[in-house]
């Protein structure tokens, strides 16, 4: 691209830049939506590049072992499987937007029901994992950042060192070893539920909060460089005030936008945890169906997952435009 | 410069502690198969659920495998593997970041909406539904994880070859009448090239752990194969009395994601500075 | 007479051994207005620093700093406390960063009694306001610093400093984001507050309206204090005289003769930035002619649109509306956005940036960054390497570079020698027309008056000079034509 062609961009960008915050935030909005409807092409077309012919599996998925010419022609008709690919996608777009995600190969049960059984199992573990990331990270950053260089920070960047390179699946089998065998804490096999979820979210959590308190500590480092906490030194305030009042929020902007890709990643992310503590959710749901080539289940899962990471990234936008007033509105200077 | 970059690197103590771990694996992969009498696939009914000794080193397994032996022939597949993804990732996001940003225009804008979409989807559930399509296998999951990044590997390439582009000493060449051939290889290029493997290396540790993850899962390497996430869902059941078959592979895993996030870490540091 | 402050033999080093100050002593009587004087980096700032007691942790200092008959040197956090904000007021150099961009107007004034344990007199607050100009602060106070002018949130930190009537106010570089006639207001609001005021500074003339005494400040060291009228009329020291332009180059250039070809012209030349229903013009209607040989100077502050026209005058933008001709063919015109002429890309026009590290491709050996221009498409024959070696050290010769090592990078050589090896690239490409950006404005004096000569004598062998620049002494003492820039227009 030439320079002038370059200049012309940027005033271009310029012209289009949305001022208002309704206006942003409807431009975000539409940006998600489209993002949304893009992901579902990719998500539809798993089963046609799959390939394989589907009305043969899902006749099986319906306990019909050699299925005849008629039955799958059939099929073929009540899918319009023989449609268009382009009319196809419509079709299971449809459904999809009514919560009809079709059948699983394997159960011959309709994947919605079968998703939305799990599904408060993961979303469970991965809040309460999401709450221990948040917490730890925080706390650790701020004690860090106020003890920059000593005992405290040096003790707090060891661990996170550690965290980082510690894999959550892993942390999970030496805890399920060491702690829940070895010590009685806990049960191999969990139930499920919110008397079992301390554990696996605190392994998920770990290397998340790791990863975290590094970003958040090296952001409010970084405020505590800049020239307005300089000035509110000079005006008399104390470090604490100076660390929490000026530098913790200004630092938990662009945090924020980290912990909203974590989160949407927590629910695809959770797979892993899942299978190391039979947790049954969906993660461990669509981890069978990949080995078993159940496509409609894992269409299903990619459609959960990827909602909940637009939304939760929808939602971090925004509540970032609510603390920084320069997100919000105009820039016009009196 | 780049003797530069270097010593800044090993004035670093983690730098330094990264290296050595690196190193010590490297070793353990390339040397171990060479030294170790033991078949890493070899059974032997004889001796399995052996606590470490001087014969075996750390053990064997359930089926009397000699441990030390498999995690060597597995760390040449995981970190193997991590490389290998890596390098498809840098190399197609290079070249496709490149292009768009130069290119511009209606190519630019079509590729980086293809690019959104992508992104929409969290790296591991794309990955997942990836593997779904082509079915489980090393070569599969390979592909997969190149999958599961590039989106993003290509938008970062992209906004800093349209940097690159606005840097003053390109701008001087253009006025110059330097074709946009040679500016690309011998200004932008380059310059893309090091801040993207900076990128890679601070990655390098979390491609390891997705691939040692879907390798447990068992989306990766198929038995008798050793991997080092493959062995940890082989020899689950076997821990409580052979506690080395879950120590040994996530003690190989632990050691060289921590040596890659030291590295990359300070790289991006001694890089940051003499920018 | 009482001392309000007192530095007796200062020495600052940082952590990393960067010896900031040296040695420096003097005094402030009260309700006295004191300005330090001196480039970046010669220490000023850190005095100011060194004053409050704010630099960072581990850094080191030796000799005594007594505000109001308080040491701070190793004072602790609490007497700290009742000094800053009580005693000594804060001004800030850059008002757009010393404001939490999340927090209201009013609650930064309002935080200098919070910070104290006091509630804000919110009617104190919008009077000091008003009474320093600022219509209708009730309202106002509560949008935010985005939504204030520079000037604006500058009284704003100067009614922040004076909330306690402070014995002392230090101001460091209060008014270098503002332009002049905001400074002059600002200066005089803060000298009204009646406290003393120690004012930092790099800009001599301005300082001298204000201060009754002068610290020159050169390399960590205090090099001429005096009376404002004793420094500016008989500056002793050699550094004091390059800053009141005493040591640019003397008289004229060489005229040119006239008439001569014109080498570029703009005609109605306008550029439009921002959003559609709020543009702003950066620069409207410029119309300018320059001739072969002729160095015309452009002269106005930061924003102004000095830069921008010359962005257009190189053909690095193109004009929203209007037209830019090089050597008498159309370049660019508004309308088709494209650029026309072969002369737009053929180093016809050649720029130099204000920072040389930054136009120099960092991982380029200089031999090779030099002589870039020689391998242009439009050139049939590219040179080898040797001859390309040859050539530069040929051209750098030209430009007082004949000790340099060819294959050394850019970052081992100095900022001045990296100017004159951006220049030595500019002069193989054989341009018509040199564009240079605050080409000085990186190097210290004795380096800048080097360049400068160099420049006119590239305009003697024939060379177009457009060069832009917020000091005017320096345009002065090189251009043939000196114009000035004021948000946009053009005028003689």
């Amino acid at each position: 691209m030439t320079p002038d062609r370059l200049a012309i961009k940027s005033s271009r960008q310029r012209f289009f830049r949305r001022d208002s915050f309704p206006a942003r935030i409807f431009a975000r909005l539409a940006q998600a939506i489209l993002a949304m409807l893009g992901a579902s092409v990719l998500v539809w077309a798993l089963l046609p590049l799959a390939g394989g012919d589907t009305a043969t599996r899902i006749l099986q998925a319906r306990g019909v072992e050699n299925p005849s010419e008629i039955e799958i022609e059939a099929v073929r008709l009540e899918l319009n499987l023989d449609a268009p690919l382009v009319n196809q996608y419509f079709i299971w777009l449809g459904r999809a937007v009514r919560g009809d995600l079709s059948i699983s190969f394997q159960s011959g049960r309709p994947v919605a029901e079968e998703i939305a059984r799990r599904f408060p199992a993961t979303a469970l573990l991965a809040v309460v994992a999401l709450g221990f990331s948040i917490v730890l990270s925080v706390s650790a950053a701020v004690l860090s950042a106020a003890f920059y260089d000593k005992l405290p920070d040096k003790i707090i960047r060891f661990l996170t060192q550690a965290g980082a390179a510690m894999p959550s699946f892993l942390l999970g089998l030496l805890v399920l070893q060491f702690v829940v065998i070895g010590f009685g804490w806990g049960k191999v096999v969990s139930g499920s539920s919110v008397a079992d979820v301390w554990l696996p979210a605190l392994c998920l959590a770990v290397g998340r909060a790791s990863d975290w308190t590094q970003i958040l500590r090296a952001n409010l480092l970084e405020a505590l460089e800049a020239r307005y906490t300089l000035v509110a030194r000079a005006r008399g305030a104390t470090r604490w005030r100076v660390l929490l009042l000026y530098a913790l929020p200004n630092a938990l902007i662009p945090f924020l936008t980290v912990v909203g890709i974590g989160t949407g990643a927590l629910f695809g992310g959770a797979v892993i945890i899942e299978m190391v503590f039979s947790w049954n959710g969906i993660g461990s749901y669509a981890v069978g169906a990949i080995g078993a080539r159940d496509l409609p289940v894992v269409q299903g899962f990619v459609v959960v997952a990827t909602l909940i990471y637009v939304v939760s990234s929808l939602l971090v936008d925004t509540l970032a435009a609510l603390i920084d007033p320069r997100l919000r509105e105009a820039k016009s200077r009196l | 410069m780049k003797n530069r970059t270097l010593q800044k690197l090993l004035a670093k103590n983690s730098a330094r502690v990264g290296i050595i771990i690196a190193g010590f694996l490297l070793i353990l992969t390339l040397v171990a198969p060479l030294v170790l009498t033991f078949e890493p696939n070899a059974q032997n009914p004889a001796e399995k659920l052996l606590a470490p000794s001087f014969e075996h080193l750390l053990g064997t397994d359930q089926y009397g495998r000699d441990v030390l032996a498999r995690i060597a022939s597995g760390a040449f597949r995981s970190l193997g593997a991590a490389v290998l993804v890596l390098s498809g990732t840098l190399f197609l996001s290079l070249i496709a970041g490149i292009a768009v940003g130069m290119l511009g225009g209606i190519v630019d804008s079509v590729v980086m909406r293809v690019v959104d979409v992508f992104l929409a989807l969290p790296s591991l559930v794309l990955a997942l539904a990836v593997v779904g399509v082509l079915g489980v296998g090393f070569e599969n999951l390979l592909i997969a994880l190149v999958f599961s990044s590039l989106a993003y590997y290509i938008r970062l390439a992209r906004s800093y070859a349209l940097n690159a582009g606005r840097r003053q000493d390109v701008i001087v060449a253009r006025l110059a009448g330097v074709s946009w051939t040679r500016i690309i290889f011998g200004h932008i290029a380059p310059d893309v090239f090091a801040q993207m493997l900076i990128v890679a290396t601070l990655d390098l540790g979390g491609v390891i752990v997705a691939f040692a993850g879907l390798s447990f899962l068992g989306l990766g390497v198929q038995p008798p194969d050793a991997e080092w996430g493959a062995m940890l869902s082989e020899s689950r059941l076997f821990f409580t009395n052979a506690p080395w078959l879950l120590l040994a592979p996530a003690g190989a895993i632990f050691l060289s994601v921590m040596a890659a996030n030291l590295i990359g870490n300070a790289l991006r540091d001694a890089n940051g500075n003499e920018l | 007479m009482k001392h309000i402050l007192h530095f007796q033999k200062v020495s600052v080093t940082y952590a990393n051994g960067f010896c900031a100050a040296r040695d420096v002593s003097f005094a402030m009587t009260e309700g006295e207005c004191l300005a330090i004087v001196g480039e970046s980096g010669s220490g000023k700032t850190t005095i100011a620093r060194a004053a409050l007691g704010l630099l960072p942790v581990n850094t080191k200092i030796e000799g005594s700093i007594r505000v109001s008959e308080t040491e701070v040197v190793g004072a602790g956090e609490k007497v700290l406390r009742n000094l800053r904000g009580l005693v000594v007021g804060f001004v800030a150099q850059d008002p757009y960063s010393s404001f939490n961009p999340l927090s209201k107007i009013y609650n930064h004034i309002a935080e200098a009694w919070r910070v104290h344990g006091l509630e804000p007199p919110k009617n104190l607050i919008v009077g000091a306001l008003e009474r320093l100009g600022i219509n209708t602060a009730e309202k106002t106070s509560e949008m935010y610093p985005h939504q204030w002018s520079g000037g604006m949130l500058q009284r704003a930190t100067i009614a922040a400093a004076g909330a306690h009537e402070p014995q002392l106010v230090i101001a460091d570089e209060p008014t270098s984001a503002l332009d002049a006639n905001r400074a002059d207001e600002i200066l005089t609001a803060l000298r009204l507050t009646g406290a003393a005021v120690l004012f930092i500074s790099h800009d001599i003339n301005l300082v001298a309206k204000h201060a009754r005494r002068i610290a020159v400040c050169y390399n960590g060291t205090i090099v001429e204090i005096g009376e404002t009228r004793q420094i500016i009329e008989n500056p002793q020291h050699s550094y004091t005289k390059k800053l009141i332009g005493a040591a640019l180059p003397e008289g004229k250039p060489v005229p040119i003769k006239e008439p001569c070809e014109t080498i570029v012209e703009a005609k109605n030349a306008s550029q439009v930035y921002g959003n559609g229903e709020n543009p702003v013009a950066a620069v409207s209607n410029v119309n300018l002619q320059v001739g072969r040989g002729e160095i015309v100077g452009i002269c106005g502050n930061s924003g102004c649109g000095k830069s921008t026209l010359l962005r257009m005058l190189a053909t690095i933008e193109t004009p929203a509306q209007g037209e830019i001709y090089l050597g008498g063919e159309l370049a660019t015109s508004g309308e088709s956005r494209k650029l026309m002429s072969k002369k737009t890309r053929s180093g016809f026009v050649m720029p130099i940036f204000q920072d040389p590290l930054a136009s120099l491709d960092r991982r380029w050996a200089i031999w090779r960054a030099v002589t870039e221009p020689l391998t242009a498409k439009h050139l049939t024959e590219k040179p080898s390497r040797r001859t390309r070696r040859e050539i530069a050290r040929k051209i750098l010769r030209e430009v007082g570079l004949e000790t340099v090592d060819l294959d050394a990078k850019p970052d081992r050589l100095s900022i001045g020698q990296c100017q004159r090896v951006a220049i030595a690239r500019a002069l193989l490409a054989k341009p018509a027309l040199i564009v240079a950006d605050e080409p000085t404005s990186a190097l210290d004096a004795s380096v800048s008056k080097t360049i400068l000569r160099l420049l006119s004598k590239i305009a003697e062998n024939g060379t177009a000079i457009v060069i832009v620049s917020h000091d005017v002494s320096v345009l002065d003492s090189l251009c043939h034509r000196v114009l000035h820039m004021r948000e946009g227009v053009l005028s003689g």
